[in-house]
């Protein structure tokens, strides 16, 4: 799960004594200007480079050695990213060819084979075909629009396999990871290295001294901490997770899951989890139906879900019954269990493809349960459109609001932004004041 | 000095005549604005801290009203299954309270390790305990408070106040543009800090600046100091005011830069003025009076004009009178006067050729003057030979003094001519049987050529006016008053001076002094 949370106002830069100074030291020097790098530190397990990381760290600096074959665009569905063409063939069916002008770190180009090879690895089915490769969905819990975008494409090499991505790895231990940008472009950044922290206490105290560029994975009360510090800015953006409260179908008949659909003030639960969560904003449509009570588990780990699951217990009225948090670090507590009737929790955004993995019956991490043939179908397919109607007719859960995720950047830099999948997928585009 | 210098010298003398007095006026003008300033500041920012400690108490004051609202509620069936859940939707409806629990004053697990043992026994008696500020698990502050359920002895409600919000708002307050507000408890930990600088402090607890006199007011001081260093160096401006319970104190602090800008600004715009000014009453000043000199160096010159034609005039008339006389004489026919009429002519002769010789002295530029080594003891001698015959029909002898070595660079014969004028002067005005003594010598850096008479004297109110033009006082004969004036020129031309005075014995003593010079070949 990536890092997320909340924010206050983002912060005004003061760049402009940045700037004279960068001026005035171009101005006086002639020679090449010292390569620009970034101290990266988050709050994660340490996890050393690799192509498949579990971690948001190492998922952020994957991102930047390694790229997807295809990338997944709000707007436009899946887009080139290594793959020179990302084409649709029509359900769960797509062609892909490789960039000739795309190499690895070791300069050899990019075939067919490799993105083959990612998305076998992936679980989907791939064989070449022509200039390149045919990929299928074999049915299962991700759609390939999913897959495509999540899984990245290497080649084995030693001591870490190789990828095409704008960086290359100078160090990969799994507590600090050092990356050099490939091709050096003026005004971006030149090389980013990578420090896990176990606490975010140290996170922030590094932070607070000046000795981190960019801050990841801390919760949303703690970005407040950061806020006004001298050369750090809060920027933030949408992210793929939404908050949701997700019905448990072992308990749950479906009548009851879609009358209790319509009678969630949605507005008032996403109130609850706090500003850096964007309200879905439907209205309750009916009564809580009359009923047992429901027993309410709120997944650990974000202080804001435990309020939500709160206010779902008092919106629940006298059907509210006994609420509970999850057990950190314990699957078993929810998976597949049936001690609880309403689950508050992250999920990845139903606008998403990526959805399938909380929503297809045969994910692993399918919270309600739900075995619903049309749904899953529409997973399949990546046809959101079929997935949204699905919900509606027997509904999983209902979404309360889509979270922001949040960076904290050094103000040398001007136009960071944060990733919409990986946090840092956009880096390599940030421009620095040098 | 050229009338150009004369004028940028008159007029900086009158400039800086006004500036003075003004710079210093300006100056004690500027300080009582700068401590009205910084004074106002500081009240400005007392104000704001005493604004901000009254919202904290506030704060912490409603946190524990929910608590004890709470505890009353608990205290009606503290054992009912619901009670559980009514403490569960407190949190929902104050997000500042966490954690509502009831617990046993013997046994209260968690609360036990924040709050104080002498704080428990209170609570043992039926009050209330708190603990000090500490950061929770996610590094947000927070404190503890417990509250006794009435009418169930050993019982007691406890919840944690989160402080975020406070720190929220203590992290939003602005005073200007660098000015920020920190919030310190009675170890002079910092609770809350706006400044981005201090609010690592807050998760290590160490001490900051402020953290000194934070302990002092929370032992019951009245303020602290009103300025302060930062840890880089930069003077702050702090407002402070306690918090009455909890013992906290708030601190508004501002960069002294950004708070005393207007006192800054008004000096660098008084500065600025009288810069202007300044150069404004040199421009007008050397522009009036380059202007107002030439006026009178115009009027001088007319004056000057006017003196000499009437010296001229009285003169060449007294000259002509004596001609007259002597064609006179001529007309007679006698030859017996012959004698008599040839020496009056050969005088005359004499005089207006001096007359001219003079003229042509004055009317000399000695701004270019060929300068060579000269041997003042030489001079000396020759000027007292040359003098010998002019001094012998007056009974008057002319000794000169030798052997000094005083080397000079100059014109030997401008300076001839001055010793000359003084020697002739000097034996005119010694009595017969008289001397005249021409002295060369060399005093430091400089060398002299005294002349001293037997005469009587110069009068005081005579030495003041003794080197101006047409100021003899034997102009009657055959002086025009422009032998010492042509004397003065003539040292001044050389860079040296001259001087007038009366002896010992009474006679007069001129001296010119001029510069030393090594001799040639030296």
């Amino acid at each position: 799960v990536e890092p997320e949370g909340s924010l206050g106002p983002r912060r005004r830069r003061r760049w402009w004594p940045l700037a004279l100074a960068a001026a005035a030291v171009g101005c006086g020097r002639g020679g090449p200007a010292a390569p620009v790098e970034l101290h990266v530190g988050g709050v994660a397990e340490p996890e050393p480079l690799q192509p498949d990381p579990t971690y948001a760290l190492a998922r952020s600096a994957a991102g930047l050695v390694y790229e997807p074959s295809c990338r997944w665009d709000t707007g436009r569905g899946l887009v080139p990213a290594a793959a020179r063409t990302c084409r649709r063939d029509g359900p769960g069916n797509y062609w892909l060819e490789p960039d000739p002008a795309r190499r690895f770190a070791d300069g050899s180009p990019l075939l067919a084979e490799d993105l083959a090879r990612a998305a076998r690895s992936a679980g989907l089915a791939a064989s070449l075909e022509g200039a390149g490769v045919r990929v299928r969905a074999p049915g299962g819990a991700w759609p390939v629009e999913a897959l495509l975008s999540e899984r990245l494409v290497w080649r084995p090499g030693v001591p870490v396999p190789l990828g095409t991505g704008p960086f290359e790895p100078v160090a990969h231990g799994p507590d600090r990871i050092e990356l050099r940008r490939r091709q050096a472009v003026p005004g971006r950044i030149d090389r980013v290295s990578f420090e896990a922290h176990s606490a975010s206490r140290d996170i922030l105290a590094l932070a607070l001294r000046g000795k981190l560029d960019v801050v990841v994975g801390l919760d949303a009360r703690q970005w407040e901490m950061l806020e006004d510090v001298p050369d750090l800015a809060l920027v933030r953006g949408p992210s793929p997770h939404a908050v949701a409260v997700v019905f448990n179908a072992r308990t749950l008949a479906l009548e009851e899951r879609r009358a209790l659909a319509a009678s969630l003030p949605v507005a008032d639960l996403a109130a609850a989890y706090g500003e850096s969560c964007r309200p879905a904003g439907r209205p309750a449509s009916q009564p809580v139906p009359a009923g047992r009570s429901l027993r309410v588990l709120v997944l650990r780990g974000d202080p804001a879900l435990w309020r939500v699951g709160l206010a779902l217990r008092r919106a629940l009225g006298p059907r509210g019954g006994d609420l509970r948090g999850s057990l950190p670090g314990d699957p078993s507590s929810w998976h597949g269990s049936t001690s609880w009737d309403l689950l508050v929790g992250p999920v990845i955004h139903p606008s998403f493809p990526g959805t399938a993995v909380n929503f297809h019956s045969g994910s692993p991490d399918n919270l309600s349960g739900l075995a619903d043939a049309e749904a899953d179908a529409a997973l399949d397919l990546g046809d959101l459109l079929a997935f949204a109607k699905a919900m509606e007719r027997d509904p999983p859960a209902v979404v309360l609001c889509a979270r922001d995720r949040v960076l904290a950047v050094t103000a040398r830099v001007r136009n960071a932004s944060p990733g919409w999948w990986r946090l840092l997928d956009l880096l390599p585009e940030w421009e620095v004041e040098r | 000095l050229s009338p150009r210098r004369t004028a940028a010298r008159l007029a900086l003398l009158v400039a800086f005549a006004g500036l003075v007095p003004l710079t210093i006026l300006g100056g004690f003008a500027l300080e009582t604005l700068r401590a009205r300033t910084e004074e106002a500041a500081a009240g400005s920012l007392e104000a704001v801290a005493g604004q901000v400690a009254a919202r904290v108490q506030a704060f912490v004051e409603h946190a524990r009203k929910e608590v004890r609202g709470l505890a009353a509620t608990a205290a009606l069936a503290p054992d009912r299954a619901d009670v559980r859940r009514l403490l569960e939707d407190a949190e929902l409806d104050d997000p500042d309270l966490a954690d509502a629990t009831l617990v046993d004053v013997g046994r209260p697990a968690a609360f036990a390790n924040r709050i104080e043992g002498s704080a428990w026994r209170a609570l043992e008696a039926g009050g209330e305990a708190a603990s000090s500020p500490y950061l929770g698990e996610d590094q947000t502050p927070r404190m503890d408070h417990c509250v006794a359920l009435r009418g169930h002895p050993g019982r007691a409600l406890c919840a944690r106040i989160d402080l975020l919000e406070l720190t929220r708002f203590v992290q939003h307050i602005r005073t200007g543009e660098g000015g920020r507000a920190l919030v310190l408890d009675g170890q002079g930990r910092v609770v809350a800090s706006g400044a981005g600088t201090y609010r690592a402090a807050v998760l290590s607890g160490a001490d900051v600046p402020h953290s000194p006199a934070a302990r002092e007011m929370a032992r019951g001081a009245r303020s602290g100091p009103r300025r302060l260093l930062a840890d880089d160096g930069a003077p702050f401006l702090l407002g402070w005011a306690r918090v009455a319970e909890p013992p906290w104190t708030v601190v508004v602090e501002q960069p002294e830069r950004e708070a005393l800008r207007p006192a800054r600004l008004a000096r660098w715009g008084l500065a600025g003025i009288a810069a202007v000014a300044l150069a404004v009453s040199l421009g007008v000043g050397v522009f009036g009076s380059r202007r107002m000199l030439a006026d009178l160096a115009v009027e001088e010159r007319w004056r000057t004009a006017g003196r000499l034609a009437a010296g001229v005039s009285h003169d060449l008339g007294h000259r002509i009178a004596v001609l007259q006389h002597t064609a006179s004489l001529a007309d007679r026919g006698d030859a017996s006067q012959l004698p008599r009429i040839a020496a009056n002519l050969r005088a005359e002769a004499d005089t207006l050729r001096r007359f001219v010789s003079d003229f042509s002295d004055l009317s000399r530029d000695l701004a270019v003057i060929e300068r060579r080594p000269v041997l003042l003891d030489a001079l000396a001698r020759s000027v007292a030979l040359s003098a010998a015959p002019r001094a012998e029909p007056a009974g008057v002898r002319v000794e000169a003094d030798e052997g000094a070595g005083a080397w000079v660079e100059g014109d030997r014969h401008l300076l001839e001519r001055a010793a000359m004028n003084l020697v002739v002067n000097a034996v005119e005005a010694s009595p017969r049987g008289g001397e005249v003594r021409v002295t060369a010598g060399r005093d430091g850096d400089e060398c002299f050529l005294r002349v001293a008479d037997g005469g009587g004297g110069i009068s005081p109110e005579r030495l003041a006016r003794i080197f101006d033009a047409f100021a003899s006082t034997k102009r009657s004969g055959d002086h025009l008053g422009m032998g010492l004036p042509n004397v003065k020129r003539i040292a001044e031309a050389h860079g040296g001076r001259v001087t007038a005075g009366n002896g010992l014995q009474g006679g007069a003593v001129f001296e010119i002094r001029l510069l030393a010079a090594e001799p040639p070949g030296a």
